[in-house]
Parts: C-alpha cells; structure tokens; sequence
C-alpha cells in the first residue's frame, strides 16, 4: 500500500515537473481533483452553431466548470494545421472538433496518423461527421484504437422510412441525385436497398452538372414536376450539402405541386419547406457528445473505449404550417411524439 | 363446505382486485399527463430538476379523489430523492421496491401489499429512453377497504345461509340417495353431494353479482370520465394546432390503442355537437352508461367526446371464474367420493350394508392412500415448469441441457432408479412399512421444495419426491398384485390407476387455481400435507398376507426381459413412447407453450385436467374389455395411434393445437394403459419370466426411462424448433414405434396360430 502510494505521489511531481511530457488521459483527472475548470478546445468549420451550442449547453445546465477555447475555421481548411499547433501548446483536457473536414484535418487518417501533423496524446472527441468510416477517420466503429471517440449523426436510411410511415402511406418515392457529391451518390445506392426492403419504388432524377463541373441548381423546379408527373408520393431529401443549402427552391417546388418532402436534415424541415423529417437535431447530437466528453473527463474512461454510436434519441420534425397547407395533417398517435415547427398561435 | 368457503374466498378477492385495477388505471391516465411534460422538456433540452412545470402540476394531480398523494422522484447514479411531491408523501426514505419496479416495468406498475397501501408508479425517461425518475401516486385505499368490508359483510350472512342450507340439505338428500334401490350406493351419494354444492355455490355467485355491481359500477364510471377528459385534451390540442376537426386522421388507430389499454371501455365517440362528421370505435358487444367530456373551452365546445363504459363488467368478471368454481366443485365431488368409499368399506366392515363385492375391501383404502399421495403430486404440475424457470433465472443450460428440462429428467430419474426397489423392498419388509416411507420422503421433498429457493436445492428436493413416490406406488401396486387374481387383475390395477385419475384430474386444476389465489408456495405445503395424510392412511391399512414373494428382480433378468422381442416391442413399441409423450409434452411442453400463448397457470391446470378426464374416462372401459374379451393388443395399438395422431395435429399450428394433442394423448394413454398392463404379464408369463410382479417392475422401469428422456429431448428439440413442430415430430416417433409394435404383435398372433 504504501508502495503504491509512494509511487503515485512521484508520478503527481513527475506530471507537474514533465508538464506536457505525462500522459494525457491523466489531465482531466488531475483538474476534476483540483476543482479548477475543465479546458476544452473547440476546433469547428462553420461557426458555433446547434451542436457546438448544444455542447456547451450540456455543460452549463449541469454546473460543470468548464472553459471553451473555440476556434472557427469559417468553411476554410487551411486553418486547421494552426488549430493542431495551438493545441498542441495550450494541452486542453479534451478536443473537439465538428466536421470532417475538420477532423481530419486535426487527427489524420487512421491507417497513418502523423504525430507531427496531427493530435495523438490528447484526447480527442468528434461530432457531426456524416460517415466516419467511409471519411478514414475511424477503422470501425466499435473502437477508434487511439485516442479519439466521436458520435454518428445520421439516423439509418431504413430506420427514417419505417418510422415515416406512421405518417404517411407511400408506394412511389422521388429522389434527385446530385452525382458530385460522394453523399448524395451512397444516399441513392442506400435507398435503392431499403426501397426493396420497405417495399417501395423509387423514381430517380439527377441534377444536370454545368461544364465546369457544378450542378445545376436552377434545374430543381423541373425535375420536382418531373417527379410529379411521374406521380410520386413522396420526396425524399437525402443528406448532400448542395440541395440542403437549396432545400427552400427544392420543397417550394414540391409544396407548390401538392407533394410533401421527407428530408433526412434538421435543415429543410425547419428552415425550408420539408413536411417532415426524422432527425437527430444538431443539438442533440451537440449534447450527446458532451455526455460521451464527460465520461472522458469526469470518469477517466479511454477515449479508444468509448464506441462510436448514435444518440439514441431522434426527433420526428413536423412542418405545421406545410401539413396544413397540403392538407396532409399528423395522425393523433404522432402528436404524442411529434415535435411541431412553426406552429401557429391560434386564438383558442 | 370447505368448496363454498373457498368460493367465497375467492369472489371477495376478486372484487378488491378488480376495484383496486380500475384505481390504477384511472391513476395511470393523470400520471401520463406527467410523463407527456417530461417527453417534452427533456426533447426541448431541460432536465428532469429544471422542469418546474411538472412540480406545478402535481397539486392539481393530489386534488382527484382517490389519490392520497403523488410525488416525483428523480433517479441518478447518486441514488434516488424526492423532486417534488403533493398530499401524502414519503419526504425521505424512498421504498426500495418503487426503485426496482421502475426500473424493471417500462409501463405503469402497481402494488398493494405494501405498508402504504395501494401505490402506482411509471417511470420517467430522459431522450435517449435511460430512466432519469419516476412519477409515484399513493392511491386512497379507504374507500376500497370500505367497499370490500361491505361486500365482506353482504357475502358473509349470504355463505352463512348456503352453508346452513347445505347442511339441511345434504343428510336429507344423502338418506334420500341411500334410501333409493336403483343405481350403484356411491353414485348415488355422488349425485346428492353434487347437487348439493351446486346449488350452494350458484346461491353464492349470483348474490356476489348483485352485490358486486353496486360497488363497481361507480369505479367504472369515474374512470370512464377521466378518460374522457385526457382523450378530449388531445383533440383539442391537435385543434389548437390548427387541424380542422373533419381533419382529424389517425383517431381510430388511436381509439384501438385505448381500447386495448382499458378493457372495461366498450365505446369511444367523437362528434361535432350539430351534427357532421364523427369518430366512433366500439367493441363488437357491450353497452354501458356514457361519460361526456366537451373538446375546447366553455363557450366554444366544438366537439363532444363521449366515452362509454361497459355495463356488464362486473358480471362478465364474475362469471369468468366460474371455470374455477366448476373445478372447485369437481374437485370437492371426487375428495366427497373417496371419503364415501373409505365411509361404506367402514360400515361394510360393520355389516351395516350390502355391497357387492369384486375386489378384497383392503384396496379401497389403499386407493384413498394412493389418491392423496398423487394428489400431492400433481397440485404443482400446472406450474411447475413456471417455478423452475423462475428458480433458473439467467441459467440457461445445467451441463448442457436445458435448464427447465433438468428437474424434471432428475426427477423422472430418481423415479426410474427407486422403481426396481419399491417392489423388492414391499416383498422384503411389507408393502405397509414401504409406503411409509415413500410418503414421509415425498412430504419432505415438498417441505423443502416450499421453502427454498435455490435451483440446485430444489432438484434435489424434487429428487426426494420421487424416490418417495416410486417407493409408496410401487409398494402399493405390489400389494395389488398380490391380492387378484389374474381375472381380476387389470381391475384391481385399473380401480388403482382409478386413484390416480381421479388424483390428476383434480390436481392440476385446483394446484393452478390454489396457486392463482395463495401463491405457488402454499400449494407445495399444501402437496407436503397432502403426503402426510397419505401417510396416515397407509398406516391404517391392514399388513399384506404373505404372498409367495417373487424372486427380486435383478439387472439381469431385467435385460433378459428386455431383450425378448416380444417384450421389446411392448416396452419400446409402445409403454415407453407413451411415457414420453406424457412428460415431455404434458409436463414440459404444454404448460410452457400455454405460457408463451398467454395463458395462466389457471388455464394449463385445465387443460392438463382434459388429459386426466379422458384418461379416467376410458380407462374402465378399457380395462372391462380387456378382461372380458382379451382384446389388448389391439387396444393398445389404437390408443397408441391415438396419441401419435395427436401430436401430428401440431403441423397445423397455433394455441388449439396443443388442446388437440392433449385430448389425443389422454383418450390414447386411457385406452392403452390397462391393456398394456395385462399383455405385458401375459408377454412375460410367454417368455418365462420369473413372476408378474418381475414384469411390472420392468414395465415400469422401462416406462420412467421413457418418462426421463422426454422433457429432456423435447427441450432440446423445442430450442431449434416451435412448439407445433416439436409436436409433429413425436407424434411421428410414436408412430413409426407403433410400426414395431404392430409387426412384433403380428409375428405373435402368427406364432400362436391366430387368425388375424
């Protein structure tokens, strides 16, 4: 016992004396015991926008000290080997980075992380990277193998339109590909799978692709009544960058022809004009990563021991103002679960 | 007597219970109203702490009538503590059981055995479904103890009176019944006795009815308004949202999810005041009185939702336990008929009446001995596969067999080893002394099955019935044997398998209702009871006169008589498949399956009786054509096509099945058993066995290892496999061994020189 001791008090001086040289899964505990806040590295792509703000949030409503360092490559890569630098010189207790490009760029490939280049002896966790797998970051989801856990934030394809038919009965769904986009090109092989298991058609369209290379997006509105007149029920909005960011030309269109979108994004359903859409909100997602942060931090869990999972809660997105105006209103059952956007303030 | 005390035992639990359910459920409608509001902050990003709307609704929650208090409780890895709370409430101390039930039920869970009453609970989840508290109603038991004490008081004159009449009626009915000339003496006091606690228990019944109704109607009422109230919350915020009332879609699929939920509601309506469109789901049958809730605020109703509850609940409910009522009664007649056979060997003995007189009269009361000691053993049938199960837990498999099989195999081995020395040590030390102590071990195992809860302890304990019930059966077949004749033989060991029908068809039935009413401990005291006075019977009959004791059977000559292909082909063409059948399907299979279908303990204790009707049924006549006309072999053969025919019904599925392979086995099994008997003593007198007793013992032998090998075998078949194929698959087993049977009984016939 009192080896032990002996021994873990020489490591404590070693830690403080080494500084940067212990290892990194020892910090966080070294803070939590000190009662000072936790420091946390924010790396993001775009802003602090749901998910970083749902992160921060998990912290704050539970009293935990905690000290963000957030850091906003404002959609501009080149940025991101400064953010490793800076890392690597302020030693926070955690990283997290949102996004794949920005997680790559900050931890590297796992087949060839380079120690130089990028974050190996801090903890680091990702979030709202689209496929982790598919991208590199990760070998498989069970276990990162170093020192970095992250969260899913795509709900299965098949998981979306089981769960969409408590809504809606569908024979015929219409889907727009966008071939430059990798996203949008495993979307369509994915539902082409599911429509055989879920027992629907799909009727495809692709967007016409410019001769420089960009898609087309003022050919949205034809292939919409394309669809139509091939008398789709349904629309569905898969997850590729490009038509989410032109949701409101793409489900304008199909409201305007009687025929409602089911995206797979928060995004068109509460800033466009989706019906409906089941979803893992950013800002879900933005709290389950904190969780998973905290079992890091607080818990002195290996971030390689944390699997990489979906947060198990997913909203059911309804456009209130869409149902109505397409006549297309929720079953009583789905009210219970439903969370209502843009609802109304009706004098009753 | 004890029946009608019984039954009313039984009538007043019953309306507790049934007020005590509506309670909950009409509790559980206020206490989704608080799981709503968490859904719906914990979606919005507040934890359950920060969600003070929900401490507001409480108040409002303790104002309803029957609720003494309600209280949130927040769960944590630091443990558990009262949030908020309103009326009555524990402040501190949270019962540990509320804990376990929350996190064990994901629906509503309720307990009234508790020192706070009658309490109701739901769990709380956060968004990713983890439990993060729990909403807790102590529901007002005044009002229910002062309704169950009135109907106390109203069933009691009532019991008194059908008691008193029962106790008129009955030495009149039974003098009568003596007196008459026609008909067999027991028969007829069998028919007064019957008519006698039937109209008894009827007078009961239908007063509880009337009396019940009083009681439970406004219960049904009061919850019928509160569902009106929550449905018309939910119309009226899908109304709120804009959706116009002829809109509305989804309200039938919604209106099932109710009805499903609550029973006791025959219809649901919902309608626009003036007239227009409406949404209505009802029941196939039932009317009732309707509660009104208006859907929006005073002044701008816009629709009426009306829901109407079942008038004839009450009723209904009381009826559905007149199944058990009809076992009590059936129960209480066959006890009534072995105490009149014990009562006329008594006067017999004091030469106060005439009965003819087939069999010597010191078998009777060996019967009765053999009843209760049966009895004693099939009171836990109905459930004992639910015991072992439940005693298992997690274990899965015991040295790779299945962990609910292993008991019954270890039991139906101990049977088959103690079998060889029940008759050897009747011989030696007389079947009186042998008796005895088969039933004092069997008592024990049942005492200590009743006491212990552990899974290993219990085999054994099982181990210990067995031993004690092969030592006492086989002593007393012994003594059978040796007070008939060969004329009388299959008789004599038919009036024997006669106890031990009458025994089963019981058992069972009032074991699963026992069971249902006290708890599945109580019936093992109550088998352990029942081997005690066994016990006190057999040490009331005479001593057996000394009979020429057969040679012991030794392993040898037990292989000698199994390898002599006549012999062979009745063991294994036709006993052993038999015994198999019985306890891989009847004893392992069937209560199982019924579970899985949703049935109770109460129903497999009746379906298992079907196979002891049956069984009982056919058996005398089987054994009178056995011995008058010497058919046997075809008997057997019949029944045991039966039995195989029985299981292949299995192919075409589903819960009636199992009902079809029950009768089959019962009818097969009371044909072919008796017959069986006599051809195997026949068979072995043929082949030169040392003696009748040898071959029974053999028989036997043969039969418990059939016995051991089916639930074993079912349980591994029925891992792979659904019940109905497992059926399918013995049933073409029995089938293809009566082909053995049948060519062996062929090769006899033509060796005797028979015309086919």
């Amino acid at each position: 016992m009192m080896t032990r001791n002996l021994r873990l008090a020489a490591s404590l001086l070693l830690c403080l004396w080494l500084g940067t040289a212990c290892a990194a899964g020892d910090s966080p505990a070294v803070a939590a015991a000190a009662g000072k806040p936790y420091v946390i590295y924010m790396a993001v792509y775009r802003g602090c926008e749901e998910a970083c703000r749902g992160f921060q949030d998990y912290f704050r409503k539970r009293g935990i000290a905690a000290d963000f360092i957030l850091r906003d490559a404002a959609q501009d890569a080149s940025k991101i080997p400064d953010f490793v630098t800076e890392a690597k010189r302020l030693r926070p207790d955690i990283v997290v980075t949102w996004g794949t490009t920005v997680t790559l760029g900050m931890v590297g490939n796992w087949r060839k992380p380079d120690p130089a280049r990028h974050i190996t002896d801090l903890p680091v966790i990702f979030m709202v990277v689209a496929d982790p797998v598919a991208s590199g970051i990760i070998e498989n989801e069970r276990s990162s193998g170093r020192n970095l856990t992250g969260t899913l934030t795509l709900l299965p394809m098949e998981t979306q339109f089981k769960s969409a038919r408590s809504y809606l009965k569908f024979n015929r769904v219409g889907f727009i590909i966008n071939p430059t986009e990798k996203n949008s090109l495993d979307a369509r092989d994915q539902l082409r799978v599911v429509a055989e298991r879920e027992q629907f058609s799909v009727i495809e369209r692709e967007l016409p692709v410019d001769v420089s290379g960009r898609p087309d997006a003022s050919a949205i509105p034809d292939l919409v009544a394309q669809l139509v007149a091939e008398k789709v029920d349904l629309i569905y909005q898969g997850p590729d960058t490009f038509l989410i960011t032109r949701a409101q030309a793409l489900t304008s269109a199909a409201v305007e022809r009687g025929i409602p979108v089911f995206a797979s994004n928060e995004s068109p359903v509460v800033n466009a004009r989706a019906l409906f859409g089941i979803v893992n909100k950013y800002e879900d997602c933005g709290r389950y990563t904190a969780r998973q942060a905290l079992r890091i931090l607080q818990d002195g869990v290996r971030p390689q021991e944390i699997p990489i999972e979906l947060p198990r809660h997913f909203s059911y997105l309804v456009n209130l103002p869409v149902a109505l105006e397409l006549g297309r209103y929720p079953p009583l059952k789905l009210l219970d679960v439903a969370e209502i956007v843009g609802q109304r303030n009706l004098p009753r | 007597m004890g029946a009608l005390v019984l039954l009313t035992y039984m009538l007043l639990n019953k309306h507790r219970e049934l007020l005590i359910d509506l309670a909950v459920s009409r509790a559980a409608i206020a206490v989704d109203s608080v799981r709503g509001v968490v859904a719906g902050g914990y979606a919005a990003g507040l934890t359950l702490p920060e969600l003070d709307a929900v401490g507001n609704l409480l108040p409002r929650l303790a104002r309803a009538e029957d609720v003494r208090g309600v209280g949130v409780i927040s769960i944590d890895r630091d443990g558990a503590h009262v949030l908020w709370s309103a009326g009555e409430f524990p402040a501190s101390s949270i019962p540990p059981d509320w804990l376990r039930q929350t996190r064990r039920s994901a629906g509503v869970w309720s307990s009234s055995s508790g020192p706070l009453g009658i309490v109701m609970g739901r769990r709380l989840s956060d968004s990713n479904d983890e439990v993060v508290g729990a909403c807790v109603m102590l529901i007002a038991d005044t009002g229910i103890a002062r309704q169950s004490d009135a109907a106390r008081r109203s069933m009691l004159p009532v019991l008194g009176g059908a008691m008193l009449g029962a106790c008129i009626l009955l030495p009149l009915m039974l003098s009568g019944a003596a007196r008459l000339r026609r008909g067999r003496l027991s028969t007829r006091l069998l028919v007064a006795a019957l008519i006698a606690a039937c109209v008894g228990s009827a007078g009961v019944s239908l007063l509880a009815v009337r009396q019940f109704t009083a009681h439970i109607e406004p219960a049904v009422n009061a919850k019928a308004e509160t569902l009106a109230q929550f449905v018309s919350g939910q119309v009226d915020r899908a109304l709120g949202l804009g959706i116009p009332f002829e809109g509305l879609t989804g309200v039938e699929a919604y209106f099932r999810d109710l009805l499903a939920q609550h029973p006791e509601v025959v219809q649901l309506r919902l309608e626009a005041p003036g007239g227009g469109r409406s949404y209505v789901l009802a029941r196939d049958s039932g009317t009732g009185i309707a509660a009104v809730a208006p859907v929006g605020a005073v002044g701008s109703v816009t629709a009426e939702m009306r829901v109407v509850a079942d008038a004839g609940l009450v009723a209904r409910r009381v009826w559905e336990i007149w199944t058990d009522i009809a076992v009590l009664l059936m129960v209480s007649v066959v006890v009534f008929n072995e105490l009149v056979s014990g009562a006329l060997i008594g006067m017999r003995e004091a030469g106060a009446a005439d009965v003819p007189d087939v069999l010597p009269h010191e078998l009777a009361r060996l019967r009765l001995a053999m009843f209760l000691l049966i009895l004693s053993e099939e009171l836990t049938r109905s459930f004992l596969p639910l015991t072992i199960r439940d005693l298992a837990g997690d274990l899965q498999t015991v040295a790779g067999m299945s962990a609910i099989s292993l008991p019954i195999s270890a039991y139906m081995l101990c049977f088959a080893l103690a079998t060889p020395y029940g008759g050897n040590w009747a011989d030696r030390y007389g079947s009186r002394r042998i008796m005895f102590v088969g039933c004092a071990l069997s008592a024990a195992g049942f005492f200590w099955g009743g006491l212990d809860a552990h899974y290993g302890s219990f085999v054994a304990a099982r181990c210990l019935c067995a031993a004690g019930y092969a030592l006492a059966t086989l002593a007393a077949q012994r003594s059978i044997v040796h007070q008939t004749t060969p004329a009388t033989r299959a008789q004599g060991l038919a009036m024997f398998l006669g106890a031990a029908s009458a025994a089963a068809i019981c058992g069972a039935a009032i074991g699963g209702v026992l069971a249902q009413q006290f708890g599945r401990q109580t019936v093992f005291i109550a088998s352990a009871a029942a081997s005690l006075a066994a016990l006190a019977v057999a040490s009331a009959t005479p001593p057996v006169r000394a009979a020429q004791a057969d040679a012991p059977l030794s392993i040898a000559a037990l292989l000698r008589l199994v390898v002599h292909w006549r012999m062979a082909a009745i063991f294994f063409g036709a006993a052993m498949p038999n015994k198999f059948v019985l306890t891989g399907f009847l004893f392992y299979l069937v209560p199982l399956a019924m579970m899985t279908e949703g049935y109770s303990a109460n129903d497999v204790g009746r379906a298992v009786m079907i196979y002891f009707l049956l069984n009982a049924a056919l058996n005398p006549l089987a054994s009178r054509l056995s011995d008058r006309y010497g058919w046997r072999a075809g008997l057997v053969a019949l029944g045991a096509a039966l039995v195989g025919a029985g299981g292949l019904a299995g192919w075409w599925g589903g819960a009636a099945v199992l009902y079809i392979g029950i009768a089959a086995l019962g009818a097969g099994t009371g044909l072919m058993s008796a017959p069986l008997q006599a051809l195997a003593v026949e068979a072995g007198r043929e082949s030169g066995a040392p003696g009748a007793s040898s071959v029974m013992a053999a028989l036997r032998t043969v039969e418990r290892l059939g016995a051991m090998l089916g639930p074993l075998v079912l349980g591994a078949l029925n891992s792979r496999l659904d019940y109905d194929m497992v059926m399918v698959v013995t049933g073409a087993g029995v089938l293809a061994c009566l082909v053995l049977f049948s060519v062996a009984q062929g090769r006899t016939r033509a060796a005797e020189g028979c015309t086919p």
